[in-house]
C-alpha cells in the first residue's frame, strides 16, 4: 500500500511538472511570437517621433499650427504639403480601446479611487495634447510622449496583481498612444 | 478510511490546488485611499490609510479625509467629473 502512495506522489509531481512545462511552452511562444511585434512597434515609434522632430522644426520656421493627427490605419501625419505616411505594426490591428479600458475597469488589482486618480491623468494627457495642437505652449510631442510613458509605468506598476492584463497595457502601448493623439480636438 | 482513499484524497486536493485559479485579491478602501495620495506625489508611509471619514454633497463631489501610516492627513476630493485631488491638511 505504501509503494501505492508513493506511486500516486509521483505522479502528481509528474504532472505538476508537465504543467510548468507547458506554461513555459507557452511564455515563449507568446515573446517569440511578441518580438517582431515589438521591434516594429519600436521602429514605428522611432518614426513618430522623427515626424513628430520634422513638424516641430517647420513650426518654428513657419510659426503656423499645421500638425494634425489622423487616425486610419496607415495613419497620414499631416506635416504641411507632404504627407507622411505612418506604418501600421501586427499590435495596432488587434489592438481594441475600448475592450481594454473595459478590462481596467473590471480589474480588481486597482481601486476604484485608483481609476479615477488614473482617469484624471490619462484626461490630463489628453488635454496637453489638445493645447499641442493648438500651439499654445512650446511643449513638444516628445515631453507629452514622456509623461503618457510615465503614466503608463504607474499603470504598469499598479497592475501588479493582474499580470496578463498588464501584458497586454505593455503590448498596446503604441496603439493607445495613437488612440491619444485621435481624440479629437 | 484505508491507505488507498487518503492517497486519493490527497491527489484529489494537490491537484484541484494547482488547476483551481486563486482569486484575484481585492484592494480594500483604506489601500485604495493610499495608493491614490501617492500616486498624486503626497507621502503616505505605508500601503494603507486611517480615520476614513467620506461626505458627499448634492452635486456628486466626494470629500475623503484620512490619515496615513506617517501621520499626515489629506483630503481626497473627487469631483462629480471623475477628477482626483489631493491636498494635505
Amino acid at each position: 500500500m505504501m509503494r501505492f502512495i508513493l506511486l500516486a506522489c509521483l505522479g502528481v509531481l509528474f504532472y505538476l511538472c508537465n504543467m510548468q512545462t507547458v506554461f513555459a511552452c507557452d511564455g515563449a511562444a507568446d515573446a517569440v511570437q511578441s518580438a517582431p511585434v515589438v521591434v516594429a512597434s519600436v521602429e514605428a515609434d522611432m518614426g513618430a517621433i522623427e515626424t513628430a522632430n520634422t513638424v516641430d522644426a517647420k513650426k518654428e520656421e513657419v510659426a503656423t499650427p499645421h500638425a494634425s493627427m489622423s487616425s486610419e490605419q496607415g495613419a497620414v501625419i499631416d506635416g504641411g504639403d507632404q504627407k507622411i505616411p505612418v506604418e501600421t505594426t501586427a499590435t495596432e490591428k488587434y489592438f481594441d480601446m475600448d475592450a481594454l479600458i473595459e478590462r481596467i475597469k473590471d480589474s480588481n488589482a486597482i481601486g476604484m479611487f485608483t481609476k479615477l486618480a488614473l482617469r484624471s491623468d490619462a484626461l490630463d494627457i489628453v488635454d496637453l495634447i489638445k493645447v499641442y495642437r493648438r500651439q499654445a505652449n512650446r511643449m513638444s510631442l516628445n515631453e507629452v510622449r514622456a509623461r503618457f510613458d510615465g503614466l503608463l509605468l504607474k499603470v504598469l506598476v499598479l497592475l501588479d496583481d493582474d499580470p496578463v492584463l498588464s501584458r497586454d497595457i505593455s503590448m498596446s502601448r503604441e496603439g493607445i498612444w495613437k488612440s491619444l493623439l485621435e481624440v479629437k480636438a | 478510511m484505508n491507505t488507498f482513499g487518503l492517497a486519493i484524497r490527497g491527489m484529489a486536493v494537490a491537484l484541484a490546488m494547482v488547476l483551481i485559479p486563486s482569486g484575484a485579491y481585492a484592494v480594500t478602501k483604506a489601500e485604495d485611499i493610499a495608493t491614490t495620495i501617492m500616486l498624486r506625489g503626497q507621502p503616505c508611509g505605508g500601503n494603507a490609510v486611517t480615520n476614513i471619514s467620506e461626505q458627499k454633497d448634492a452635486a456628486g463631489n466626494t470629500v475623503i479625509m484620512a490619515t496615513c501610516p506617517n501621520g499626515k492627513r489629506y483630503r481626497i476630493d473627487v469631483s462629480s467629473g471623475g477628477r482626483v485631488s489631493v491636498t494635505p491638511l
